[in-house]
């Protein structure tokens, strides 16, 4: 096992936070410029926290269960771990990618974990709507990652070099948007926290501390899935170029966000299963055709 | 999780007034529901008994905020009916006018409201912008945006001019400029159909027993429309048609709604270029017999019902029946068997008012009083 220290790689660890919140404070903006409204300013997501940070507990019967009070720093932890592999790598190690994919299953299970521990009829449903994706989803993130570990040859994620795979791997990288959409909870496949039929189902009963927590996670799952795709689909080294693809992304997902609405569950699982289908499909194929 | 119990409601993020709704749930699907009114209760009817026939019109022009002309426009209706008397062509028109923006702006807010309702938050917020042309025109026209109180017995409060005629016309075609776009991607996005298509179908038959009345029932296949079969005001010198479909489903009655957008700038496009020239006539008191007269008015959710019972020049006794009250019997038994994700689309796509429909039901010996109709006229009449 490797632990690369290099002062680049820990600072932009640690600006990781500072980052996500300004690209949430840019999708805030661009998507009401889109809608047609002024929207907030973009340092707005650090006000938010900040006065999140400030609140007391919440009232809801489920304070009493501990983890209902330490099952959000948790989801944070995991989420946070998530930027140890990427996009540039602190820990370093021979088939790292597959604890890599376990703790990006494990922030999925927490979540799970917090719709049961706060005790609403919200939040279980909102639970059993992810379990019920998961099914889906985990596997199609699991299965693209080891395509594109596959195509790249290489047994960590640190010596991942490669640029334009979208191009190698077009159908892989649809996949990857496809589970962005999922994960980071954007139409049309934002049904497990459907907001007007399940009031954001998890995070209902959340507040004070624990939802800045939440909050928090949520900012870096965005970035997280957005430095990903830069990283797997274009690969850029140079920073400003690195930054670019970013933006670009984010800009994607806002234009994916403005121009639909929700699909109901089980057209998502539907659409899931053939993303699936695809993924395997994706595979099989570069071990025999490689263009 | 068998026999999951849900609460939807009074405070809910799908539901835009009070109402408590309890699903019962096995796995992912409603077994039964159950709706429980009374959160938005005013005592209407109560407050009109013994007004005078000007303040009672004040009463009624606060019923509702979305349907704020056709309560007072039934209400004129029916007094106007008791004392005789027929408007000038004049004020028929402007009244005309009125409701048909009043529509307008109901349905726009409706169609954005149920795009919010599944996701579609960028379409809403272009509807509500476009909305803001109507909420113009009527803030021009009335001096209100909300409650516009622009009838009165016998007369309308204000007049409208010919630089008023120009400014409907300019906005108007702005607002058509985008509302076709709007018609489009609606009739054409595949989620939206996703969404939409085949969801609480209300079949023609059951629409019948149930007595369905507005852009429900005519998106099952039943062409009701009291502008049509019983004409008021100015209707029956314009031309329009009737929009029905077949389905059934809330994608129907998204298409019938848009449709009657369509056909209300139809119509107010007719009524400015026919206003009859002259002045309106001004307000006088009015001295109103003994009696009793009903009055009925298309609403943007359907039939709008007003009995009026006057005794010594007061009102004695009033009976509003807006549209709502013949949705809510029908709408828990589309929920049965629906996902839970279903439910606001099926809730917002009746477009239902409980600020207009909250009534007191008279409960007699721990049981419902229920009346025949020689107990009503007994008591009533």
């Amino acid at each position: 096992m490797i632990l690369k220290i290099s002062i680049f790689n820990f600072l932009f660890l640690i600006s990781v936070i500072p980052i996500s919140f300004l690209l949430e404070g840019i999708r805030r903006k661009i998507m009401a410029r889109m809608q047609n409204r002024i929207g907030p300013p973009i340092w707005q997501p650090f006000y938010d926290i900040i006065k999140l940070f400030e609140k007391g507990d919440s009232d809801s019967s489920a304070n009493e269960n501990i983890l209902f009070k330490i099952m959000p720093m948790i989801y944070f932890i995991t989420t946070f771990s998530l930027f140890l592999f990427i996009p540039f790598p602190i820990i370093s190690f021979q088939l790292d990618f597959i604890l890599f994919i376990y703790i990006f299953i494990l922030s999925g299970a927490v979540y799970i974990m917090l719709g049961v521990v706060s005790n609403s009829p919200y939040g279980y449903i909102g639970s059993m709507r992810d379990i019920y994706l998961m099914l889906c989803y985990e596997l199609i993130f699991a299965i693209t990652i080891f395509t594109f570990i596959i195509s790249a040859d290489i047994q960590s994620l640190s010596y991942f070099n490669e640029s334009w795979m979208i191009l190698k791997l077009p159908i892989a990288s649809v996949c990857l948007f496809f589970i962005t959409l999922v994960e980071t909870r954007i139409t049309p496949y934002d049904t497990v926290e459907a907001y007007t039929e399940i009031i954001g189902s998890v995070e209902t009963e959340f507040s004070g501390k624990s939802l800045a927590f939440f909050e928090l996670s949520k900012n870096l799952k965005l970035t997280f899935f957005i430095f990903l795709i830069s990283m797997l689909l274009f690969g850029f080294k140079d920073l400003i170029m690195f930054s670019l693809s970013c933006l670009v992304i984010l800009l994607a997902l806002i234009f994916t966000e403005a121009t639909t609405c929700r699909y109901r569950l089980d057209q998502t699982f539907r659409i899931l299963i053939i993303v699936l289908f695809f993924a395997v499909f994706e595979l099989i194929r570069i071990n025999f055709i490689m263009w | 999780m068998h026999d999951f119990k849900l609460p939807i409601g009074p405070h809910h993020a799908a539901i835009d007034e009070p109402s408590c709704l309890r699903v019962s749930m096995d796995g992912n699907y409603i077994v039964e529901a159950s709706l429980r009114l009374g959160y938005a209760h005013k005592g209407i009817e109560k407050l009109l008994e013994g007004k005078r026939i000007e303040q009672g019109l004040h009463i009624v022009d606060h019923i509702c905020g979305i349907c704020s002309v056709a309560h007072p426009s039934c209400y004129v209706m029916t007094i106007e009916k008791m004392l005789n008397y027929e408007p000038t062509p004049r004020v028929n028109y402007i009244r005309t006018l009125v409701s048909e923006l009043g529509r307008i702006q109901s349905h726009i807010f409706w169609a954005g409201f149920m795009l919010h309702e599944i996701g579609f938050e960028t379409m809403f917020a272009y509807f509500l912008r476009d909305r803001e042309h109507v909420l113009e025109i009527l803030e021009r026209l009335t001096g209100n945006r909300v409650h516009f109180a622009i009838h009165k017995v016998k007369t309308v409060r204000n007049d409208i001019d010919n630089d008023d005629i120009n400014f409907i016309k300019k906005k108007l075609d702005e607002l058509e400029k985008n509302i076709f776009t709007y018609f489009r991607t609606v009739e054409n996005d595949k989620v939206i159909k996703a969404r939409l298509v085949d969801v609480g179908i209300i079949s023609k038959r059951m629409a019948r027993h149930y007595s369905l009345v507005g852009p429900i029932a005519r998106a099952c296949g039943i062409p009701i429309d009291i502008r049509k079969n019983y004409p008021y005001e100015a209707y029956k010198e314009v031309d329009f048609n009737i929009i029905t479909k077949k389905d059934g489903d809330a994608f129907s009655r998204m298409l019938v709604r848009m449709d009657e957008i369509i056909e209300s700038i139809k119509i107010i496009k007719q009524i400015i270029k026919n206003m009859p020239e002259g002045i309106i006539p001004q307000f006088t008191p009015i001295v109103i017999k003994d009696g009793m007269e009903i009055g009925i008015v298309e609403a943007p959710r359907g039939e709008n019902f007003h009995l009026i019972k006057i005794k010594d020049g007061k009102i004695d006794r009033a009976r509003i029946r807006p549209p709502t009250f013949n949705f809510m019997s029908i709408f828990t038994k589309l929920l049965e068997g629906r996902e839970i994700g279903d439910v606001p689309v099926i809730l917002a796509s009746m477009d239902p008012c409980y600020a207009c429909m909250e009534r007191v039901v008279v409960i007699k010996n721990g049981s419902t009083e229920v009346m025949t109709g020689d107990d009503f006229k007994n008591k009533y009449i």
